[in-house]
């Protein structure tokens, strides 16, 4: 008896802490005069030492000093991002809890499922990194350029295999979308996640992958990969010689970026505040070098810049998955 | 050259040799606690090494998971709670030494075996790593679906008393395994509209439960009997030279087995102590049966955890593929201090690399003189009486599953599976074999319906390469060999009789 007793005990006393551990709602002064008074918490909404983390430690660690407070990252990893960014949005909107978002992934769950946050539930500050998108098979492939591809493609349907980071993730979103508009039949076969996406082209198990151009600048450069197009505007400024999507003909852009936002509701004086210290801190040469150093592509968006590029996105993901089918 | 010799004295100045020896002292720790792992003890460091420069924070690293992996050893010899999942192994033999009085002699296994495997999978990562860089890269969906099979197959040897038992644990570690989103199509399996279970279950916060929280109940139900049996290491940590000789070979053997997993992405410590265990107790001469205190099975499992470190390194810097949990963590951490992975790795970083691969070295000659001189200190955690013990546990097992992904939910996760393993430990079925099958069953499944995606279903395809039906073959020996087991056995014993 008393044996069950002493468990009973033992499993209260676990209730009891989870109870508390959910209880502890934050409590903060939200003056706005004196901000920031305290560390700010960073919320990244993915694993540490992951492509998100690290870019946001290589920012943090620079735009403390511009803050002239710490800046705490809290790894919120989950459901692709979800559980992260829904903590984002309902934090409290007094600037001591801001986070990075991804993009796309940012508004395509909101799309593919019934999530917990909505898109217009956190405030720009200041966009990041973007990756742009780029086709890749390996050096050894008979396809040497995107019109070999198209037209392989074209004489066996369904034959040309493609790589990506998930069913439905932003590699798979790219490449269907290119697959849709070249009019030919691939098939996609879904990894858990970029390095065993690339690593499976590495290994000669897929024909191609949708990639970003962080992730195999390297592999291009040892001639270990081929880069058959980028899904950009202009041509990649390291790679003159891959032509772009546009100019072939196909009217695609994609790429992935990482902003910085804040909770809907942040006082306009505390985003100036941060997006002030963070734009110096991205422009500073010392966050130039250690970016390089990762394989970062810093490119900075400015809040209304980056409001219009979220809208963007939600409008072009809208559009494309009515006609590509994401399975 | 002159970058491996340059690395290897850069390795030596003090502050380099201070943080090898501080950060083994560290993981150890980490590694004899209870529900603090290998993986934990990384993650709660690289924010340390952020201040430090490129080789100290590496070697720190190094240091911290080497440590851990082979301090989990202590608790699992001690307690019978493996401090780590990779330790689980070590916990069949050694805690039976540790009920005979032996605690000692298996320690001392236990830090020989882990410096054998971790020094000389050093060596792997100086010498073969380009080479067997290829051999993951070769591992496409087929293969991956046979190796886990070939895991599988293991779970029967694993689970020594009733093999129906270890399979029932088995199909229960595969049934919770698919649990979460379905990895090919995106759609929710078994969530219960739970978001937080839409990546399957939180593996670290299920293991503490099952390992950890459900030792914390079954030593509360335990303690009122016990309270007068304290464990106490009585014999000295010594291996006389007879004995030293008597587990080399599985030293040996479980090296090789170690270093070639650790390279396998996905396959750590964990398969890999159990792989090097069962072959450890299919090569042995000795008449002690495995199970019952066999310093040879201590020895097949810690020699094979600490050579994944090794092993998991080579892919993790040639490749930027991490091979477990641990270096995933750890791959951070270099990417931060700006050691690429790729091939600029002996180029352009060649001194970095050579001072990260010298430091390795050195951690685990640290990890030695540290356990063997040290391992009364580390061991004390063991006489401590369960009244203090219960609530350490507790704590640091809250506390270890929430700081992973500082999420609530994981703690309930941690909860949920103590009671599991509370009754899983009741009714005797192997919390070791539901992780093993926890691990492998996506493995497989994805491996399975990849090689149908891409084949546009053709079964033919499954076996299609060398490396498939060398893993199929495997497989297959491995799932006769409990049945020529028992027949040789027998045979054994006619002639005996």
């Amino acid at each position: 008896m008393k044996k069950i007793l002493l468990l009973l005990l033992t499993l209260t006393l676990a209730f009891s802490l989870v109870a508390c551990g959910d209880g502890g709602a934050k409590e903060g002064t939200t003056d706005v005069t004196d901000f920031p008074n305290k560390p700010v918490e960073v919320i990244v909404a993915y694993k540490a030492g992951g492509g998100t983390d690290v870019g946001a430690r290589v920012l943090a660690s620079v735009a403390e000093d511009k803050l002239g407070q710490p800046l705490v990252i809290l790894n919120k990893p989950g459901s692709d991002g979800e559980l992260g960014y829904t903590e984002l949005a309902q934090a409290k909107p007094d600037g001591y809890t801001i986070g990075f978002i991804n993009l796309p992934t940012f508004v395509s769950l909101t799309l593919e499922r019934d999530t917990e946050y909505e898109i217009d539930d956190v405030e720009p500050i200041l966009n990041h990194v973007y990756d742009s998108g780029v086709l890749v098979v390996q050096s050894s492939s008979e396809i040497e350029t995107l019109e070999d591809f198209v037209n392989y493609a074209k004489e066996n349907p369904g034959d040309l295999t493609i790589s990506n980071n998930g069913t439905g993730a932003s590699n798979h979103i790219g490449a269907a979308h290119f697959a849709y508009e070249a009019d030919i039949d691939v098939t996609h076969v879904p990894f858990g996640g970029s390095t065993d996406m690339l690593a499976a082209l590495r290994g000669g198990h897929v024909d191609a992958t949708v990639a970003k151009i962080s992730e195999v600048a390297s592999l291009e450069e040892s001639g270990e990969l081929r880069i058959l197009a980028s899904f950009t505007e202009e041509r990649l400024e390291n790679f003159p010689d891959v032509p772009t999507m546009k100019e072939k003909g196909y009217d695609i852009l994609f790429g992935s970026a990482r902003a910085l936002v804040a909770p809907k509701g942040t006082p306009k004086e505390i985003i100036d505040i941060l997006h002030d210290a963070f734009k110096e801190a991205i422009e500073s040469d010392e966050h130039l070098e250690k970016a390089a150093n990762a394989d970062l592509p810093i490119k900075y968006m400015g809040p209304e810049e980056l409001s219009k590029y979220i809208e963007d996105e939600e409008e072009y993901l809208k559009e494309i998955t009515k006609v590509i089918d994401l399975k | 050259m002159s970058d491996m010799l340059y690395g290897l004295l850069n390795a030596l100045t003090l502050v380099n040799l201070f943080a090898a020896l501080g950060s083994v002292f560290v993981g150890i720790v980490v590694g004899a606690l209870p529900g603090l792992s290998a993986a934990m003890g990384v993650a709660l460091l690289i924010p340390i090494t952020f201040g430090m420069p490129a080789d100290t924070a590496l070697i720190a690293l190094a240091g911290v998971y080497c440590g851990a992996m082979y301090g989990g050893s202590i608790s699992a010899i001690l307690l019978h709670t493996p401090g780590t999942s990779s330790a689980a192994a070590t916990a069949i033999d050694g805690y039976q030494l540790t009920l005979q009085g032996k605690a000692g002699k298996a320690l001392a296994t236990a830090t020989i075996a882990s410096f054998v495997g971790g020094f000389l999978s050093t060596i792997a990562l100086y010498t073969i790593s380009p080479l067997l860089a290829n051999l993951a890269l070769k591992f496409g969906p087929t293969e991956y679906f046979w190796l886990s099979i070939f895991g599988l197959t293991i779970i029967a040897g694993v689970s020594s008393g009733s093999m129906l038992k270890g399979l029932i644990s088995g199909a229960l570690g595969l049934v919770i395994s698919t649990i979460g989103m379905d990895p090919m199509l995106g759609i929710p399996r078994f969530t219960f509209g739970q978001n937080f279970l839409l990546e399957g279950l939180p593996f670290t916060a299920t293991l503490i439960g099952l390992f950890s929280m459900s030792q914390v109940l079954v030593l509360a139900e335990k303690k009122i009997k016990d309270m007068d049996k304290i464990k106490e290491l009585k014999d000295k940590i010594y291996l006389n030279w007879k004995e030293t000789k008597r587990i080399l070979p599985t030293c040996l053997r479980s090296t090789v087995i170690g270093t070639v997993i650790g390279i396998l992405p996905g396959a750590g410590g964990t398969i890999a102590s159990f792989v090097g265990y069962n072959e450890a107790k299919r090569f042995s001469k000795s008449d002690i049966e495995f199970g019952k205190g066999n310093i040879e099975g201590v020895a097949g499992a810690e020699a094979a955890n600490n050579a994944v470190t090794g092993g998991s390194l080579i892919p993790t810097l040639t490749l930027g593929i991490p091979g477990n949990s641990v270096t995933a963590i750890l791959l951070g951490g270099l990417v931060i201090q700006g050691l690429r992975p790729g091939p600029d790795l002996f180029t352009i970083h060649g001194k970095t690399t050579y001072t990260f691969f010298a430091g390795f070295a050195i951690v685990n000659i640290f990890m030695l003189i540290l356990g063997l001189f040290g391992v009364r200190f580390f061991a004390k955690v063991s006489t401590i009486k369960d009244s203090i013990l219960i609530p350490i546990i507790f704590s640091l097992s809250v506390i270890g599953s929430y700081a992973i992904n500082n999420r609530m939910s994981d703690v309930w996760i941690m909860f949920i599976f103590g009671i599991i393993g509370y009754f899983v430990k009741k009714v005797d079925l192997n919390p070791a074999a539901i992780v093993l099958a926890l691990i492998l069953g996506p493995i497989g499944e994805t491996g399975l319906r990849r090689t149908l995606i891409m084949n546009k279903g053709d079964l033919k395809s499954l076996f299609s390469s060398t490396i498939s039906w060398v893993l199929i073959i495997l497989s297959v020996l491995s799932l006769l060999s409990p049945i020529f087991m028992a027949k040789f056995e027998k045979k054994k014993d006619e002639t005996l009789a």
